[in-house]
């Protein structure tokens, strides 16, 4: 801990901080009025395009936008429940994955092939195709009675983001020292104890931005729960479109997805930052 | 009444530690060919030898993070090789402590102290951390039992993980190289408190590189040359006087320096 110290600025150190305040001062301004510019540039190429009251019309219009608001929110909430259900889905799949992979066991190795099979065709195939083969590919099957279309959406994203979370997870897992695996062992603790205790939470945090960001992504591949005919923000949209001949409602549907992954972006920029500046400082000495 | 040798004397008790006949090989690298050693209660044995020459293998074998591919280890009447024994439990009667990243980065120091204690013994939370504490003060580091690893020099993490491996009083303790990643000027404190172990009864088993430790602490220098034992003896015999040509010139070597 640093003690606190009170002592004589020199003349020098002076002139350099005043130095420094100047300096970022003037960078200060030169980005204000750079941004500044750019939006003026921006506006005057639009302004200028003949086809902007057009597009002015069709998509940013206050009327549509207040019809759909109500709409869009409503559908909003399946898209929140979906998130949170795949959320729970994707951590359990996405952790039994992970810890399969990494197990050397020969018992293990049926299960080991099997989980190396599926997250590497699963990370090939497009979300939109995994979508379609659950969501029409089950219900076809006829083994279930009839299944909500939510339901099969949220199976869908599970299944496609459980294979990019697992091997999230296993290179975090992977990345911890040896010797911490090492010292866990020698206390004694068990296979799965040193796991529990100690590789998955020092794994967790030192992938936790990564995780983050898939979390990001997911938020808005739910949204993809659309196609399969759930009405979410996404669907709600269209269906006021579909009305309509206005696109506003899909702006409205953008915003609100932007206000939904907003927070999380900002904890994930912070959080990023703050492992960022601890990596740097601390560590062995 | 027979001669005095080192294996009679009788500062030390019971065989704590029998390697007998261990081979050990990654592939075709035979790291430890046919080792055979004691370590006595109260006994400090250094365990020298050039970079690669086994220490550490051997370490992990007799704390079995590696299996021996033949020979035998006991620990006091437990022969820890036997696949039939309970492995968890044969390791925690033994306290490692390793070149560097012993302690848990996400626990804080006390909660690193007490894992084994919490987790493997299922102590009560305040009994342990009683017991914990009282280690911690004997160091000087009971005001940093809230703090994170990160927050501490390097020789205060070595002393705190040499603390967490004394927790459940093991039968024997393997250092391995514990000051070999510190900063010259930490590495003092932290061979002073093995110095003081050793002095308290403890039975140490240490691989290092610091000969004028080994060669004050330790009652049995084992110099370890391409994967056999070239020396077994006190460190009079082994250090100061050897007559093996190779082994006068590996000591040659650290006195250059
Ligand atoms: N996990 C491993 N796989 C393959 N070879 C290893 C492994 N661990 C150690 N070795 C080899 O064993 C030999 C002895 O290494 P080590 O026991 O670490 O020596 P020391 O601790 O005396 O420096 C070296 O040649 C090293 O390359
Ligand atoms: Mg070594």
């Amino acid at each position: 801990m640093a003690e606190q110290l009170t002592y004589e600025v020199s003349e020098i150190e002076q002139e350099r901080a005043e130095f420094r305040r100047m300096e970022n001062l003037c960078s200060h301004l030169t980005s204000v009025v750079s941004s500044l510019l750019f939006v003026v540039l921006v506006v005057v190429v639009l302004k200028n395009s003949p086809g902007w009251p057009r597009v002015k019309e069709s998509f940013f219009s206050p009327e549509y936008f207040a019809q759909a608001w109500p709409k869009v929110l409503e559908g909003l909430w399946l898209n929140i429940r979906v998130l949170g259900v795949a959320l729970v889905g994707v951590a359990i799949l996405g952790t039994s994955l992970a810890l399969v992979r990494m197990t050397t066991s020969a018992v293990m190795f049926p299960l080991r092939v099997v989980a190396r099979f599926y997250t590497t065709i699963m990370r090939g195939i497009p979300m939109i195709v995994v979508l379609y083969l659950i969501g029409f590919g089950i219900p076809g099957l006829g083994l279930f009675g009839r299944i909500d279309k939510a339901v099969l959406g949220t199976i869908a994203v599970v299944m496609s983001y459980s294979a990019y979370i697992a091997e999230v997870l296993r290179a975090g897992f992977q990345d911890v020292h040896p010797s911490q695996r090492a010292s866990a062992r020698s206390l004694g603790l068990t296979q799965t104890q040193t796991m529990r205790l100690v590789i998955i939470p020092q794994g967790l945090r030192k992938i936790a931005p990564a995780l983050m960001n898939d979390f990001i992504a997911m938020q808005k591949d739910v949204g993809l729960i659309s196609t399969l005919g759930a009405v979410d923000a996404v669907r709600a949209a269209q269906i006021v479109v579909a009305k309509t001949y206005n696109f506003t409602p899909y702006i409205v549907a953008s915003i609100v997805f932007i206000l939904m992954s907003v927070p999380f972006i900002l904890l994930n920029d912070w959080y990023s930052e703050r492992l960022r500046k601890r990596e740097q400082t601390g560590g062995m000495v | 009444m027979a001669e005095y040798t080192l294996d009679n004397d009788p500062r030390f008790g019971k065989k704590v530690l029998r390697v007998e006949n261990v081979l050990k090989r990654f592939g075709d690298n035979v790291v430890l060919d046919h080792v055979s050693f004691d370590v006595r209660q109260h006994e400090t044995v250094a365990l020298l030898g050039p970079s690669g020459s086994g220490k550490s293998t051997m370490m992990k074998c007799i704390n079995l993070l590696e299996q021996v591919n033949d020979g035998q280890i006991w620990l006091g009447d437990t022969d820890i090789t036997d696949p039939r024994i309970n492995q968890d439990k044969a390791r925690s009667r033994i306290g490692v402590v390793f070149q560097q990243f012993n302690l848990f980065s996400h626990m804080t120091v006390l909660n690193n102290v007490t894992l084994a204690a919490r987790k493997v013994h299922k102590w009560p939370r305040e009994k342990a951390e009683e017991k914990a504490m009282g280690l911690l003060r004997r160091i000087g580091m009971d005001q940093k039992a809230k703090e994170y690893p990160d927050r501490l020099s390097g020789g205060q993490q070595q002393r705190v993980a040499i603390c967490r491996a004394l927790m459940m009083e093991p039968e024997l303790l393997l250092l391995d190289e514990i000051t070999s990643a510190l900063d010259p000027l930490l590495v003092g404190e932290v061979l002073e408190m093995v110095g003081e172990l050793k002095d308290q009864g403890a039975t140490i088993l240490m691989a290092t590189h610091e000969m004028s430790f080994a060669h004050d602490a330790a009652d049995r220098i084992i110099l370890l040359r391409r994967g056999t034992i070239a020396e077994n003896g006190s460190p009079d015999e082994v250090m100061d006087h050897p007559t093996d040509p190779e082994t006068q010139e590996f000591f040659a070597a650290y006195n250059r320096v």
